[in-house]
């Protein structure tokens, strides 16, 4: 079974377009992606054991740290450009990345988990800090640096002008409706740099 | 460019190895005219295989070697055991150049000095060539590799692969022949050289040409070769493949026991240092490292279209993977990105990885399991049949 949240970025991503996955670890969302749309995907990440996991799989694999820029790239290069569970992994200001997405991809899409979810807030409520399925680590091993939640990530994107396309909010197998900020574990977005 | 003649503890270690192998040699009746219209009337590339050509002949994999190299990449000879090829730990059974599914072709270069057409071999009049072989160029080394693939009955190559000057050919090859190779391996490579590279490379030169046994290249009828000089250009090349930290860790400040204070061989370096310099005087010759290190000063594929490297890569169409190391100071990983961005402008096929070592570019050789890893999963990719 595919990831959910690699199914729902699926129904968005248009057959045979060129996606630019930031963070891609082992390529499993860019593979996922070629077989139901038949799409050209490049995977990026630091690790080169991941990166080769990639090549294992016949994708494009390249070696960066996006935080260092996304130079190698040219503007709108890409249809789609892929942020997704890594925005809370990024130690550097996540706007200037989000920024380089938009101008090498004609969209961005960026998917983290929601810290607004009501059984993180029942955690913290009894005094510890929140451990899901989208937030799997412990306080003092966990390589996420950046939380937040599905209002902040809005409030956010509109002081930086990044226009909202598209969301969904997904609970563990099924989409959420109502409420996303209690009720959503995760979120994913499709921002462009102008408005619909 | 670097140590090749010495294979690391690694490739000793390792337990597959092609065996026993023969330098073979191919003669061409016509000449060859070389970039600059200069030409000789008949040639010869010397070379090795490793592996077994498939039915349709569609598994073959050409090795390019780098400045001081030759054609003996793998295994070894029966009447020398030691003398195990330079590529060893990366070419066999089951390593990442796996001759199980893939028949390795090694050439010696032109104007090479171990058995291919060279200053060295006579010419028509019966003395050696000497100073008057022509200057060879990267082109010129892709278009003899295309005659000696086709003799062997290769139309298309499953892949070049080479490390350095080795991966400049492998570049050219897909600029070349672009429906001739499916994919291209280029390891700790650089479209073009820099200032400061073509200054060590000059400095090589120069201490040939001034050793006063070099007589404008025409030395081989003398008693007295240039030896002084072409280990000292080894000398310097070899620092150039290293790095500081590798080499303090390898000598430190360690001095030799009983070492005074002078000109004598007082530290550990130095001993080493000369030690390689006179090892490699003995087996390679001073017109052929002039020759190498002119072809790499004058690689520039972006020259051919203004300067536009992407313009210059367009019309690949080979798989391409490029692979730096991080403590490579000679061809720094910004070379790799160089070309790993070019060829994404125009849409090529690229994979690219950094790999943290502290061997500066003689990293190449070495074995290490990530960049080892990484080729395996490129090749893995690549469709021809096992023989």
């Amino acid at each position: 079974m595919p990831r959910i949240d690699h199914q729902y970025i699926g129904n968005w991503v248009a057959a045979r377009s060129r996606i630019l996955d930031l963070g891609c670890e082992d390529g499993e969302l860019l593979a996922y992606l070629r077989t139901q749309k038949n799409t050209h995907g490049i995977g990026v990440d630091k690790n080169n054991t991941q990166l080769t996991h990639c090549m294992h799989r016949g994708l494009q694999a390249i070696h960066m740290d996006i935080q260092e820029g996304l130079s190698l790239f040219e503007s709108k290069a890409f249809d789609y450009v892929i942020l997704s569970q890594t925005l809370q992994s990024m130690s550097r200001q996540p706007q200037v990345v989000v920024r380089e997405m938009l101008r090498i991809g004609k969209t961005a899409i960026v998917s983290f988990p929601n810290f607004g979810y009501w059984r993180l807030r029942w955690q913290l409520l009894f005094g510890n800090m929140p451990v899901g399925r989208y937030l799997p680590h412990q306080w003092h091993n966990t390589p996420y640096v950046r939380y937040c939640t599905v209002a902040d990530f809005e409030q956010w994107c509109q002081q930086q002008q990044f226009f909202i396309h598209n969301k969904v909010f997904l609970r563990q197998h099924a989409p959420v409706q109502t409420l996303p900020n209690w009720r959503a574990m995760v979120a994913i977005y499709q921002l462009s740099d102008c408005p619909r | 460019m670097p140590d090749e003649n010495e294979p690391s503890p690694a490739a000793a270690a390792a337990t597959e190895s092609v065996g026993a192998v023969s330098v073979q040699t191919m003669d061409f009746a016509e000449p060859f005219v070389f970039a600059n219209r200069q030409s000789i009337p008949q040639w010869r590339l010397a070379y090795e295989t490793y592996g077994t050509l498939n039915a349709d002949a569609s598994n073959a994999v050409l090795v390019c070697h780098a400045l001081s190299g030759n054609q003996h990449a793998a295994g070894w000879y029966a009447d020398a055991p030691k003398n195990i090829g330079w590529w060893d730990n990366f070419i066999g059974p089951n390593k990442p150049l796996d001759t199980n599914r893939f028949f390795v072709i090694s050439p010696n270069n032109l104007g090479g000095c171990h058995g291919s057409s060279g200053p060295q071999e006579a010419a028509d009049d019966g003395t050696p060539y000497g100073s008057r072989f022509p200057l060879v160029t990267v082109e010129d080394w892709v278009r003899s590799q295309k005659q000696l693939v086709a003799r062997l009955g290769v139309r298309r190559l499953a892949a070049v692969v080479g490390g350095s000057l080795g991966g400049m050919q492998a570049l050219r090859w897909a600029i070349d022949y672009p429906d001739d190779v499916d994919a291209v391996v280029m390891i700790a490579v650089s479209a073009s050289l820099t200032a400061l590279n073509i200054a060590f490379n000059e400095i090589a030169r120069r201490t040939i040409i001034s050793d006063p046994n070099f007589n404008n290249g025409d030395y081989y009828q003398q008693p007295a070769q240039p030896r002084a000089g072409l280990g000292v250009a080894r000398m310097l090349g070899h620092i150039t493949y290293l790095s500081d930290r590798v080499m303090g860790q390898k000598f430190g400040r360690s001095r030799r026991p009983g070492a005074g204070r002078g000109y004598d061989i007082e530290f550990e370096v130095e001993s080493y240092l000369r030690y390689q310099g006179d090892k490699f005087s003995n087996y390679f010759d001073a017109n052929t490292y002039l020759l190498m290190t002119r072809a790499l000063d004058y690689f520039d594929p972006a020259a051919d279209a203004d300067g536009d490297l992407v313009a210059a890569l367009a019309g690949i169409a080979a798989k391409c993977l490029l692979i730096s190391f991080s403590s490579d100071w000679r061809f720094p990983p910004s070379h790799s990105r160089d070309i790993t961005k070019a060829l994404l402008a125009s849409q090529r096929q690229v994979s690219y990885l950094n790999i943290d070592t502290h061997s500066g570019h003689d990293s190449f050789l070495l074995a290490n399991e990530e960049y080892h890893n990484a080729v395996r999963a490129f090749m893995s990719q690549l469709a021809p049949a096992a023989a």
